[in-house]
């Protein structure tokens, strides 16, 4: 049986797409991962590189530029991470830029970003070494988390042998919740002070209608009233005096009246 | 009973043995002159081409279907945006090769199995041994070929609209741009991902292609042989298919892809 020319063409446009597919996909996966294209290499030493993998992604400005390709270590203390970086931002990195270990996000990859410090300073030769900064050391961070906890310990710790003290009635502030016996006292100097203000208005009075005091008492009296009536003048002047239109209002004014006249006549004798 | 088992055992030894010798003259025939070209295409076209709506299908569902199941818990993460990445690298990996691979088995392994079979049985075989052809070379050859060419294209194709199928399934709930889905997604796989499934592919289709193969030529002479020969082609290609998945999976992690 032969193959016919239909059934040719067809197996071949079929090969030719699904090869194709294959030849994109793999055009894009290398695009993206900087393996085709014009590069540059630059290098930086880092102590810690903090989980760093070739294959993460280098940021200039917040932009992925390029890749780790390579870490390794150099010293006891130092590990130094390759990096490629498309030809095309070489212009904006400058020797002085500074390399720094980031995250991507709270859980995210680690990335190396990139931050330039002048604008004056030359272009980046290919190769060079770019300055790093170390990462924030988070067993640093922990071990002075570690130094508040304990000092919030100490602090804790005095707060609450001073809640039991006042709790167990010791102390000032202990007496003041838990010892009736201050309000007892107070109570006790608070009625001595009421017979006394009570003697000491006695005394006051008789003061008063002494004839020595007399003539001083009155006329205060009569500048206080001259005050009084002024006062009122001036708030309600005669023309607009209004009448008590309802019935409640006029009982309270007259109730006003008399206690005035009783006030009067108290104060006369 | 002692004389049962020594036949069970030495049956699987004759039948390892049988596929051993028909794999060495599967060999033996592709470095001929005689090269059956045209059979060839023919076999290209009826296995892949004809293959290709149910593989188009499969692979789309499968995408849309494993980004709709993974939002909602993608979403309890705050990670819908990790969902172009995760089913990429899924799909290309294992999903897409291993279940192409099984749609195949079901539909190439039977059909070469029950063709071959059904020679076998009417003597087609023997008649074409007899006037000097070659059935190795015109039946068997093209057939494994074509099978190992087709299948990791038909694969290829089927990653392809499963993407599609995933973009579709990410515009359902939300709106994701074409240009950033894609991008997520080619940023998200390697070519340690893409390579090793694309090579396990190859070895899918020579074990559909050869156990279809040998069940149909070793079949029995008789009718209910050739429903026979169909229905292990599929069960034993199948299993294959798992096997050579597990020894890959171990070598792909063994090199540190």
């Amino acid at each position: 049986m032969k193959a016919t020319y239909g059934q040719r063409i067809k197996t071949g446009i079929f090969t030719v797409i699904g090869l194709l597919m294959l030849i994109v996909a793999i055009f894009l996966i290398g695009r993206t991962k900087n393996m085709f294209g014009n590069t540059f290499h630059i290098y930086g030493t880092f102590k810690n590189v903090g989980g760093l993998e070739a294959g993460n992604n280098v940021r200039f400005v917040g932009i992925n530029v390029g890749t780790v390709v390579n870490i390794k270590i150099i010293s006891d203390t130092l590990a130094r991470v390759d990096m490629i970086i498309d030809e095309k931002t070489h212009p904006f990195i400058k020797s002085d830029a500074i390399a720094s270990i980031g995250s991507d996000g709270l859980m995210g990859d680690k990335l190396i970003s990139i931050a330039s410090t002048s604008a004056n300073s030359v272009v980046i030769s290919n190769g060079a070494r770019i300055t790093s900064v170390d990462p924030a050391d988070f067993g640093a961070i922990i071990s002075k988390v570690q130094h508040i906890a304990s000092n919030a310990e100490v602090i804790t710790d005095g707060l609450a042998g001073i809640a039991t003290q006042i709790s167990s009635g010791k102390g000032n502030i202990g007496r003041l919740i838990y010892d009736n016996s201050i309000a007892k006292n107070l109570d006790a100097s608070m009625s001595n002070m009421k017979a006394g203000t009570a003697g000491f208005s006695e005394n006051m009075n008789a003061a008063k209608h002494n004839f020595l005091l007399k003539g001083y008492f009155k006329n205060k009296e009569r500048k206080k009233q001259q005050a009084e009536q002024a006062k009122e003048d001036a708030q309600n002047p005669p023309a607009t005096a209004t009448k008590p239109d309802t019935k409640a209002d006029r009982k309270a004014q007259r109730k006003a009246d008399k206690k005035a006249k009783k006030d009067a006549k108290t104060d006369g004798q | 009973m002692e004389n049962t088992e020594d036949i069970f055992y030495k049956k699987i030894l004759v039948e390892s043995g049988n596929e051993v010798l028909f794999m060495f003259r599967f060999f033996r025939n592709i470095f001929r002159w005689d090269f059956e070209g045209n059979e060839f295409i023919r076999q290209c076209y009826m296995i892949g081409y004809r293959s290709f709506p149910l593989v188009a299908i499969t692979g789309f569902i499968v995408g849309f279907v494993m980004t709709l199941q993974s939002e909602p818990t993608m979403k309890e993460f705050g990670a819908v945006s990790f969902i172009p990445r995760m089913v990429a690298i899924s799909l290309v990996r294992e999903i897409c090769p291993v279940i192409i691979a099984l749609i195949c088995a079901g539909k190439m392994a039977s059909g070469i199995g029950a063709e071959l079979g059904s020679m076998k049985v009417t003597e087609q075989i023997d008649a074409m041994e007899v006037s000097g052809g070659n059935p190795i070379q015109y039946l068997v050859v093209t057939r494994i070929l074509a099978c190992i060419c087709m299948v990791p294209i038909l694969t290829v194709v089927a990653e392809g609209l499963g993407l599609l199928g995933s973009y579709a399934g990410m515009n359902v709930s939300g709106k994701v741009s074409a240009v950033l889905y894609f991008h997520k997604v080619f940023t998200g796989i390697t070519f340690g991902d893409l390579i090793p499934a694309f090579i396990k592919t190859i070895f899918f289709g020579f074990a559909i292609g050869f156990v279809g193969c040998y069940k149909g030529y070793n079949s029995d002479r008789g009718t209910e042989s050739v429903g026979i020969a169909a229905n292990s082609a599929v069960v034993s290609s199948s299993l294959w298919i798992i096997v050579i998945d597990a020894i890959a999976v171990q070598l792909t992690s063994a090199l540190g892809y």
